[in-house]
């Protein structure tokens, strides 16, 4: 059996409810037969509420983070073609995010060769 | 495997929207746990952005041992103490009242709670997080701190009696 100071170091996690169930059995019999502990308890429930209730009050992650973290895909919007397929330039914008790149690539002869690409805000 | 894992295990085959899910259960929890460790907004908000991109970027590290929420809040946790050892460096002092209540309204309990919390060391405010916000079990601090476990009860030990006497 438990005493009361080992059954006071354990009461936090039995209100959160994640001590194991022998630990949880050890306690619940030690709790049974000492009201001193049972107020301890009672206590530790109504701190768990109140921590919850105000760090729940507390702002959250500011939405500019997940748009910095998210991977984004890039969709395209518009898209301009100079020239043939063997010699021709080109010019694309499309969006990721709150991002807006714009690309431009040299045909020659069939491959393409990217001039420049930016991202703008 | 849990619901969690199973995201977890899809951010790491690169699935995008598997992230934005995981990004949108942890983001604001973590954001939290970086405020009440570090009492300051842009470091919290560096703190986050930091361990959601190392969460997407090491999901395939996690070795499903432990929780995702104990892995995610480990990385968190090493990251803050980066920071507070640069911000150390830089000689710059941390002194921004965490819990700012609003000037327009009265000061209610919730605000009261907050206060006490912020009397408490970091080390100790730390385990009340985690224990009553986040629910973790003290064996799963003790891995997401790197102390014993009998340092996690005694910390929270402490802050219950500082907290029990700021809230009589």
């Amino acid at each position: 059996m438990i005493d009361c100071e080992e059954a006071r170091e354990l009461i936090p996690w039995y209100a959160n409810g994640t001590l194991s169930p022998p630990e949880a059995r050890e306690l619940a019999a030690h709790l049974a037969e000492c009201p001193a502990c049972r107020a301890e308890l009672a206590d530790a429930l109504l701190l768990s509420i109140e921590v919850r209730d105000a760090i729940s009050n507390l702002p959250g992650a500011p939405k500019k983070v997940k748009e910095e973290v998210l991977p984004q895909s890039e969709v395209p919007v518009a898209r301009l073609d100079l020239g043939s397929f063997l010699l021709g330039l080109s010019l694309g914008v499309s969006v990721r995010g709150s991002k807006v790149p714009v690309e431009g690539d040299l045909r020659l002869l069939g491959r393409k060769v990217r001039l420049f690409k930016t991202q703008r805000r | 495997m849990g619901d969690e894992a199973h995201l977890l295990a899809r951010v790491a085959a690169g699935d995008e929207r598997a992230f934005a899910r995981l990004y949108d259960q942890f983001a604001d929890r973590v954001f939290r746990y970086s405020l009440t460790l570090l009492r300051d907004r842009h470091l919290a908000e560096e703190v986050t952005q930091e361990t959601m991109t190392a969460v997407w970027k090491g999901a395939g590290s996690y070795s499903g041992r432990s929780r995702v929420s104990t892995w995610i809040f480990g990385i968190a946790r090493n990251q803050a103490h980066r920071l507070l050892e640069r911000e150390a460096r830089a000689r710059r002092r941390i002194d921004e009242p965490l819990f700012l209540p609003d000037p327009a309204e009265e000061i209610g309990r919730k605000e009261a709670v907050l206060h006490a919390l912020e009397q408490l060391p970091a080390s100790q405010r730390e385990v009340v997080f985690l224990t009553f916000y986040e629910g973790l079990s003290y064996p799963e601090i003790a891995e997401v701190l790197g102390v014993p476990e009998g340092t996690v009860k005694s910390r929270m030990f402490h802050a219950r009696r500082k907290l029990a006497e700021a809230l009589r």
